[in-house]
């Protein structure tokens, strides 16, 4: 009887244990390893996906041995303990559906105003208006330098237009576009001089041979001698030549790419199509408002455009979907991935990781590929393939080169620098319930200095998604990748995806990439990727232009 | 009999707690994850999104409803799609079922081997399967055509024949469970009606479909009336195969409301509310399709 009634007791606790645990789940700094009793702690997680955690680790180890010893961040202690945790089940789309255990994040995929309504964040906006003077950093004109100085004016609006508050930081940029193989450019003569002929380095060239080699390359893109994009396709025409080149050599394809993610190949030209647009004219995506924008009026059957100029407004913003830049981007891609000529001579079904892998070690295969459509941040993601060539080939990741291929010019369009878009979500932010919220703010101030934020770009070769300079001791340690990218960046305009217009935020569905850029109407069928319709030959790029507009016009009443 | 109360009584309060312990749970799952779920979506439907990350009654509380009719191209495709998924999985897959649980259920050669390999994909994780399926589907087959006619293809079935692949898939997938209770059913009619008709000289087609379907009827009609129920929400393991990027051609009902709410590409937090809408619709329309396929098949059943 008493075992029964032991038992009986045993399996209720259980019970009641499993039941109380589905509602747990959140710990406490003190119960985190690592914990230092002696030390202010703090907690901070990361999204262990394109930026790693090394980042972090390095900087919370400088700012560890900044307030070494700091008494005021907690009552009898000294220093700080800054513990980083990095996972995938950071990501924000999970956190957001959980009670939150870390006191700071750094996540991507964040809905920030669902986040904000769940109450899960601390206000940090004395953080983002603080004067980062005690940082050094003071305007030449004397006035403080703060984080919301460095913010993109979309961003200030769209982060305060709620209760005029910051709830969160944009944490990286998120270029997509097209990776090259600097090595195997130089050795096969992939690169173009003034004229458009073919430029080789020799083998073995000596630094005069590569001087002139230098010399010879063409302005690029941006039109300038002696700059990042030198030899590369200034204009559309040039990337099909050159992709034309490349596929006539025996052993060699141009693109490699995810079959699995064609999105990923179709955002990387909707950079084309951002960079004929420009800040201002692009902006107008988001902003909806904007007068005498460029739009298309016809296409002629040689593929010329017809222009005319309209109002833009909230209640016409549809028109924009007529914006040449988008039929150039279309036409491009058509021509670039229409047919497999161009990847191989199939339509491959990779996932990232396996196209990123394809792409590294394609240099001891048959078919090595010259160009990989990509995110900025895949050699974070590539770490295990760069390790596997250190262990098998004796090729250590620092030794191959990478660079982001600039967009060339759509015709009529003039060399210049570039426009770039950045779209990925990401966000740092503190947990509204973290226990040392003076630390944590502290933490968030440091890190969104100009310092730190160099060191970021060296240490993973993605920028912030601020506006800062990468300091040349950090450019020299940053990857031949990292350096095209900080480079680019420098020179650039970039646009990010955020407004505070009513409807955009009410509707922000109907302005993702997958709709807005790339959801049409052809003859009553909808479809919602280029890079398939080209693909099976359901729609031409024209056809898919003037279904991106049927498909907005058809769409814009029911928005609420 | 005053002590023996008082036991009984203790005994029968220590039960209750332990049988509140053991049903809170479920209780609780069914409270939150049925009923609150399901109260939310409705009212959802008649809400819209304020942009800031909470949802309001609208002025006009049909917009989502007439946001169905402005999605009719893609919603078309869709409920096309998922018909066409429901007679190939539903139909023609418990028809081919029951075939093999009828080899079977014979004991005919290697029916051992084939119930063993017809059942173990119900064992393993969709996931893996679609991985396996995928992998099979995107480099044997081309490697096998490459070296038979000595150039791989431009396109794998997956793409440039989405749907039919993966319809194929679910087919061969939806075997395993079916198998299994077919066979059982099957084992649960009485020898002494095979051996009456075996004495009567009938043939194996006949007395498949004259003895065998009619015995296990109440089990088929369970199967189909279980498909009907969940037409709407078969996304069809598309998902699991391509993630978001399915192209519209490809979509069924099921993956369609999937993404208007998981998608970063096509959904977001906006699109919950039409997403609702479009639940409820097909809910309309399924329930009473539901209740019609059963009172015909309960029907047959009883004839």
């Amino acid at each position: 009887m008493k075992f029964k009634k032991i038992t009986a007791l045993a399996a209720t606790l259980v019970i009641g244990a499993s039941t109380c645990g589905v509602f747990s789940g959140c710990g406490t700094v003190v119960e985190e390893e690592g914990y230092d009793p002696t030390k202010a702690n703090l907690t901070v997680a990361t999204y262990d996906g394109g930026v790693g955690e090394a980042w972090l680790k390095e900087a919370a180890a400088r700012f560890t041995e900044m307030h070494k010893n700091s008494t005021h961040f907690q009552e009898g202690r000294t220093g700080v303990n800054i513990m980083v945790s990095a996972s995938d089940k950071y990501a924000g789309s999970t956190i957001g559906e959980k009670s939150l255990d870390k006191d700071v994040y750094f996540t991507e995929s964040v809905e920030y105003y669902t986040f904000i309504n769940q109450d899960k964040v601390a206000n940090i906006t004395d953080v983002v208006k603080a004067s980062l003077e005690d940082y050094g950093e003071v305007n030449s004109d004397g006035t403080p330098v703060t984080i919301e100085s460095k913010l993109d004016a979309s961003f200030q609006d769209y982060l305060t237009a709620k209760d005029g508050n910051y709830y969160m930081i944009p944490f990286y940029d998120g270029f997509y576009g097209f990776i090259y193989d600097v090595d195997l450019f130089e050795e096969q003569g992939f690169y173009v001089d003034d004229n458009g002929n073919p430029l080789k380095l020799k083998k073995n060239a000596t630094e005069a041979d590569r001087k002139t080699f230098e010399e010879k390359k063409s302005d690029g893109p941006d039109g300038l001698p002696n700059t990042y994009d030198d030899g590369l396709p200034a204009t559309y025409q040039q990337l099909i030549d050159l992709c034309e080149y490349i596929a006539g050599k025996s052993g060699y394809a141009p693109f490699c790419y995810s079959g699995q993610y064609v999105d990923y190949v179709t955002k990387a030209f909707r950079s084309a199509a951002v960079d004929y647009e420009g800040y201002d004219a692009f902006k107008v995506n988001y902003t909806l408002t904007g007068d005498d924008v460029k739009l298309v009026k016809s296409i002629n059957s040689d593929g010329s455009l017809e222009f005319e100029y309209k109002d833009i407004q909230p209640s016409n913003a549809y028109e924009l979907q007529k914006q040449a830049g988008k039929y150039y981007a279309l036409w491009l891609q058509e021509q670039l991935f229409g047919e497999p000529k161009y990847t191989g001579g199939t339509y491959n079904t990779f996932d990232y990781l396996v196209a990123q892998e394809k792409f590294v070690s394609s240099k001891y295969s048959s078919l090595r590929y010259a160009m990989l459509a990509e995110g900025v941040w895949w050699e974070n993601e590539a770490e295990k393939v760069f390790n596997d060539m250190e262990e098998f080939k004796g090729e250590a990741k620092g030794s191959r080169r990478f660079g982001l291929l600039p967009m060339p010019k759509a015709p009529g369009q003039e060399a210049g620098r570039q426009t770039m878009f950045s779209a990925n979500s990401s966000f740092g932010f503190i947990n509204k319930s973290c226990e040392n919220m003076e630390l944590a703010k502290e933490f968030m101030r440091f890190l969104h200095t100009d310092s730190e934020m160099s060191k970021f770009s060296a240490s993973t070769s993605i920028p912030r998604s601020l506006n800062y300079e990468v300091s040349k001791e950090d450019r020299a340690n940053a990857t031949h990748f990292g350096k095209t990218l900080i480079d680019m960046r420098a020179q650039a305009k970039v646009i990010y995806p955020y407004s505070s217009e009513s409807l955009v935020l009410k509707n922000p569905s109907n302005f993702t990439e997958g709709i807005w850029f790339s959801t049409a109407k052809v003859d009553g069928r909808v479809m919602n990727n280029p890079f398939t319709a080209f693909q099976n030959k359901t729609a031409t790029s024209a056809q898919f232009f003037n279904g991106l507009y049927t498909y907005q016009k058809d769409q814009w009443s029911t928005l609420k | 009999m005053k002590t023996l109360n008082r036991k009984k009584h203790r005994g029968s309060k220590g039960e209750f707690i332990f049988y509140l312990a053991l049903i809170a749970l479920p209780i609780i799952q069914v409270l939150i994850f049925y009923f609150y779920v399901n109260f939310n979506s409705i009212m959802m439907a008649f809400q819209s999104y304020d942009g800031y990350g909470d949802y309001v009654f609208d002025s006009n509380p049909w917009a989502n409803f007439s946001e169905i009719w402005a999605n009719m191209p893609t919603i078309w495709v869709a409920l096309k799609n998922s018909l066409v998924v429901w007679i190939f999985t539903a139909v023609l897959g418990t028809f081919l079922a029951l075939v093999f649980s009828y080899y079977i259920y014979k004991g005919w050669i290697l029916s051992k081997t084939f119930k063993f390999f017809l059942f173990l994909p119900s064992v393993l994780p969709s996931i893996l399967l679609v991985l396996v399926f995928k992998f099979f589907v995107n480099e044997a087959i081309p490697g096998y055509t490459e070296a038979l006619t000595g150039s791989a293809p431009e396109f794998t079935l997956l793409q440039n024949s989405f749907l039919p692949t993966v319809i194929f898939y679910n087919v061969w997938i939806c075997f395993g469970t079916q198998l299994l209770i077919n066979t059982g059913a099957m084992s649960q009619i009485p020898p002494e009606i095979i051996e009456a008709g075996k004495v009567d000289g009938v043939s194996t087609i006949r007395e498949f479909f004259s003895i065998v379907l009619p015995m296990i009827l109440p089990t088929i009609s369970t199967f189909l009336i279980a498909s009907v129920a969940t037409i709407f929400t078969n996304q069809a393991n598309i998902y699991a195969f391509i993630g978001d990027g399915a192209e519209v051609a490809d979509y069924t009902i099921g993956y369609y409301l999937f993404i208007l709410v998981e998608s970063d590409l096509h959904g977001g937090p906006d699109q919950y509310t039409y997403a609702s809408a479009l639940g409820i619709v097909c809910t309309l329309i399924a329930f009473p399709l539901t209740l019609g396929v059963r009172r015909l098949l309960e029907g047959k059943g009883d004839e």
